[in-house]
């Protein structure tokens, strides 16, 4: 079974941002205010952050759920709405959560979002909706699955088709649109995949390693 | 609390507030069963108009559920569905309900089997890959001669869960839940 990761080359990354906005269509993901974001409540599921690198340079790093293999998240989970799933992405199960946001403070990330309001969109985005997600409702929380349903799709055309999974397959909304290709996505545990081979590299790093989470987002430190 | 005032004192109890609080308990109490009975949980639908399937046992599924073999959702018919062989209004309909049932509204069928925006569910995962029968899941409506007012199967998370089991299928909630 696949360990899906994803490696994120910071020296070809260039802030565009056009991943946050790939991510918001193809989620469904609602807009924010500076209102909202003001008090601490903006939705996203991947933003840039300013992060101060050794050297005293500011790398600008795109940060969604680091899909931990050790997620202090599903630990304190009172409800199991939140587990590693045995493909290694750490799902949410919606109808399950009841909103305690434990998880949201367990995560390290800050990358668990809860639901303060019920999402709205302007009307004229309606038929933008990807049906393939559905809509969060309020009081629960959300968070970046790699495109969990992009992986249901092609394992459905790959059976369709007759054919095993490939992992060139499965891409999730951010690493498709990156016009840089500084994403990389695929199975960690596959040792001939491009992923493998740039997460060992020595400008590999995972961030805050040193709390034990072992996130499956390695980062690819610039310059050198 | 004045010391004068023992706090286990209390108004005397009025017999007729008791009473009458239990008639209209009594009284209300068969009034909700019965509605609830009526409206829920599963008043049966109408449909628009008029469909024996068993009259079409000779059209293969597909021709009118298009989606059923290729796409998640099945799918219900419009009226280009029917041309090849209804011309003019089948019996039973009337003229003029063909008509609007030709215009941009289409039939208007109301789906009776439905799973929460929350399920992934698919068609073509179970019918073309999984070679499930529709009567696996929606018993006899295929042959049925009045359309069902309700689903005849209830395909619930337990319904999934234990053919899934069953078959050997992946019981991870990610996978059917989105
Ligand atoms: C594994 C169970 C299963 C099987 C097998 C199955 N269905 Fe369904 N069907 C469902 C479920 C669940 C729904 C509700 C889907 C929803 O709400 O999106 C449904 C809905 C439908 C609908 C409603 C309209 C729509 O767009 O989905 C039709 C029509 C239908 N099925 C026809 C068929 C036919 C024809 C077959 C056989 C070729 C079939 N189904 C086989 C489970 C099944
Ligand atoms: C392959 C040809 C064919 C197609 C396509 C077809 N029908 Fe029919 N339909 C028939 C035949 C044959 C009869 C039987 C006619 C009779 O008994 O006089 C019939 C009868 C009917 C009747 C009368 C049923 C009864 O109890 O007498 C209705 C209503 C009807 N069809 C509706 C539809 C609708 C709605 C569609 C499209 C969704 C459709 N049909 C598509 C062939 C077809
Ligand atoms: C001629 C067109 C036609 C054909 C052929 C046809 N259907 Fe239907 N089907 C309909 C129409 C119209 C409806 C909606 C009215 C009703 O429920 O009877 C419907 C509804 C259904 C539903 C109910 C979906 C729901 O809402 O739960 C199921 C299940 C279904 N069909 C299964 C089948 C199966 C199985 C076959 C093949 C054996 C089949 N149908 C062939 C026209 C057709
Ligand atoms: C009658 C048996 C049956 C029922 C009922 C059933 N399934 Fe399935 N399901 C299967 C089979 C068989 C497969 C494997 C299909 C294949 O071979 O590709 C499958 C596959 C799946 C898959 C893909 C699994 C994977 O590994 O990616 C999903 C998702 C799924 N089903 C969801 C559902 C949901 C949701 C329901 C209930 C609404 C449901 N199923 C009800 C038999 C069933
Ligand atoms: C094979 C498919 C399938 C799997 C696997 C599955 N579910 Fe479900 N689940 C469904 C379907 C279909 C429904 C909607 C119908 C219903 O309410 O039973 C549902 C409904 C639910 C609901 C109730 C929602 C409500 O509004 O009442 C919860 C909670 C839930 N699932 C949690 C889980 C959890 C947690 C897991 C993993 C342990 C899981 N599900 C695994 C198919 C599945």
């Amino acid at each position: 079974m696949a360990r899906w990761g994803l490696v994120i080359d910071l020296d070809r990354c260039t802030a565009c941002q056009a991943c946050v906005v790939a991510c918001k269509h193809e989620n469904n993901v609602p807009f924010s205010t500076p209102e909202t974001s003001a008090r601490g409540r903006l939705m996203t599921w991947i933003q840039l952050v300013g992060v101060e690198m050794p050297g005293g340079t500011t790398a600008m790093m795109p940060m969604m759920c680091q899909q931990c293999d050790r997620p202090p998240c599903t630990d304190v989970c009172p409800t199991s709405a939140t587990y590693l799933n045995p493909e290694g992405i750490v799902a949410q199960i919606y109808p399950r959560c009841i909103g305690c946001r434990y998880c949201t403070n367990a995560c390290p990330y800050a990358v668990k979002l809860f639901n303060w309001t019920a999402p709205e969109w302007p009307e004229s985005m309606a038929p933008m909706r990807n049906p393939d997600v559905s809509i969060r409702p309020m009081g629960v929380v959300e968070k970046c699955t790699f495109c969990h349903h992009r992986l249901q799709q092609a394992r459905e055309e790959a059976r369709a088709a007759g054919r095993a999974l490939a992992a060139e397959d499965y891409v999730p909304a951010c690493v498709q649109t990156c016009p840089s290709d500084a994403m990389v996505f695929g199975d960690l545990d596959d040792p001939h995949s491009q992923v493998a081979g740039l997460a060992a590299s020595t400008r590999a790093f995972r961030w805050m390693e040193d709390l034990g989470t072992r996130p499956k987002v390695v980062y690819l430190r610039e310059g050198e | 609390m004045s010391p004068d005032a023992p706090d286990t004192e209390r108004p005397p109890a009025s017999p007729r507030t008791t009473r009458r609080q239990w008639w209209i308990f009594a009284a209300l109490t068969p009034a909700v069963a019965v509605g609830w009975l009526l409206v829920m949980p599963s008043a049966p639908v109408a449909q628009p108009a008029v469909f024996n399937h068993a009259r079409h046992s000779a059209l293969a599924c597909v021709a009118c559920h298009r989606g059923v073999e290729s796409r998640a959702r099945a799918t219900l018919p419009v009226v280009s569905d029917c041309a090849k062989c209804h011309a003019t209004a089948p019996p039973g309909i009337s003229e003029d309900q063909w008509k609007s049932f030709s215009g941009p509204q289409g039939f208007g069928w109301v789906q009776v089997t439905h799973v929460p925006d929350h399920v992934n569910f698919s068609h073509r995962r179970h019918v073309a890959s999984g070679r499930l029968a529709c009567v696996s899941c929606h018993a006899d409506v295929g042959q049925r001669t009045t359309p069902p007012g309700t689903a005849p199967i209830r395909v619930d998370m337990k319904a999934c869960l234990s053919c899934h089991r069953q078959e050997g299928i992946t019981e991870d909630c990610a996978a059917c839940h989105r």
